[in-house]
């Protein structure tokens, strides 16, 4: 259980750090990136739980996706910035880059069966975060227009 | 007949300025509408792809186009365009002021320096190599290679200038400096350090969007955005692929 906990923490920090990381090379605003950071942190905490839990992939990365919408959206309305400061950094950690190396990288040494396996998973994986962040836009959409009326 | 062509000037100005910042296409479209709406009730009807920024207003025949040549990714730019937008619709900055302080931004360098760049890169890459599965004694050669790689992108990207050879020669420098490692011995899986210190140029990001465009019904920038992620991605793998044949 220990052990379990440390590993926690130890995902919990390095997924702080990766989101303000790539928010710095983004060129986020040094005010906002704790925010970038926590955006991160909580997509990436509920994707590793997931997994933890035996639950696909594909699935998990949304989970952690419509996370990550929800915090950013949350961070938006309460620093007045746009959502994309917090949600760009937060999804680096969960988003398909290796998996796109990994197939392009069978493909040109010639493993075509890898090559299908990699761009389906790709297409999968960036199906699914685009899903969470298009549900929640979905619903704010939905709330604004019942508001108006 | 003057205003309205002064309000088409600063609404495609500002789409302008978010496109060639890595704004979606429906923030762009929006923020744009939006100005206009703002300005004596003015309907905008707006088309933007990856090149291109297209504006009219309802009520006049004209159409104001920008080219767009340059695309990278700068976050706090289109915060700023945000932020300025939001005081016109509130009243609180004139056309004219607006227009101005759209000029002035779009002209501002980026306010980072290269070093803190590559460090950031240094931590994604040492970071997501754990995350990833790697071992925490690759921990600091990994970190090393992701700087190695990010730098020569950087470098690139600042003297060659070429679209997509950018990445690949970036790439070949990355996997050679990874190879290095692991033969010298300071680091043990080849594979998860280059898993990690890709991270920093791999378009994982740019294939989401192009997700997300698609869907939002922004098909030609959907199908644009998914192409040229493709080929940077293609470009990754071949100069990693080179690199290995050059080692072995």
């Amino acid at each position: 259980m220990l052990g379990w906990g440390l590993k926690l923490v130890e995902q919990l920090v390095l997924s702080f750090l990766t989101s303000v990381g790539f928010g710095m090379i983004q060129l986020v605003p040094k005010k906002e990136l704790v925010y970038s950071g926590l955006s991160g942190m909580g997509g990436w905490f509920i994707y590793w739980i997931a997994l933890e839990c035996q639950i696909n992939v594909t699935l998990a990365t949304f989970l952690g996706s419509l996370t990550i919408a929800g915090l950013s959206y949350w961070f938006a309305v309460i620093r007045k910035k746009p959502s994309t400061m917090y949600n760009i950094p937060g999804i680096v950690a969960l988003v398909p880059g290796a998996v796109s190396y990994q197939m392009t990288y069978s493909l040109i040494i010639g493993r075509y069966n890898q090559a299908t396996y990699y761009s389906i998973r790709m297409l999968s994986l960036a199906g699914a975060i685009a899903g969470g962040l298009i549900i929640w836009d979905l619903g704010l959409r939905l709330v604004k227009e019942r508001k108006q009326k | 007949m003057e205003r309205t062509e002064f309000l088409l000037e600063t609404c495609v100005l500002a789409g302008k300025i978010m496109l060639e910042n890595g704004a979606e296409m429906s923030r762009v479209e929006d923020t744009m509408n939006r100005i206009a709406a703002s300005y004596g009730e003015e309907v905008g009807t707006s088309f933007v792809t990856q090149t291109v920024v297209l504006m009219g207003l309802q009520s006049t025949k004209d159409v104001q186009m920008q080219r767009i040549e340059e695309r990278t990714t700068n976050l706090g730019k289109i915060a700023k365009v945000n932020t300025y937008s939001r005081a016109f619709a509130e009243n609180k900055l004139s056309l004219q002021d607006l227009n101005t302080c759209l000029v002035i931004l779009d002209q501002a360098k980026s306010y980072r320096s290269r070093v803190s760049k590559i460090i950031s890169a240094a931590i994604v890459s040492g970071c997501l190599m754990v995350m990833l599965g790697g071992t925490w004694p690759d921990f600091l050669a990994t970190c090393l290679v992701g700087a190695g790689g990010y730098g020569a992108y950087d470098w690139c990207e600042q003297r060659l200038n070429l679209k997509f050879i950018n990445e690949l020669v970036a790439s070949i420098i990355l996997g050679v400096l990874a190879f290095l490692c692991v033969d010298i011995g300071i680091a043990h899986s080849l594979d998860h350090m280059i898993i990690g210190s890709i991270m920093p140029l791999v378009p994982g990001v740019a294939i989401t969007n192009a997700v997300r465009d698609l869907q939002a019904g922004h098909m030609l920038a959907g199908i644009s955005r998914a192409v040229e992620a493709l080929i940077v991605a293609l470009m990754i793998g071949a100069g990693i692929a080179i690199a290995f044949s050059f080692m072995h």
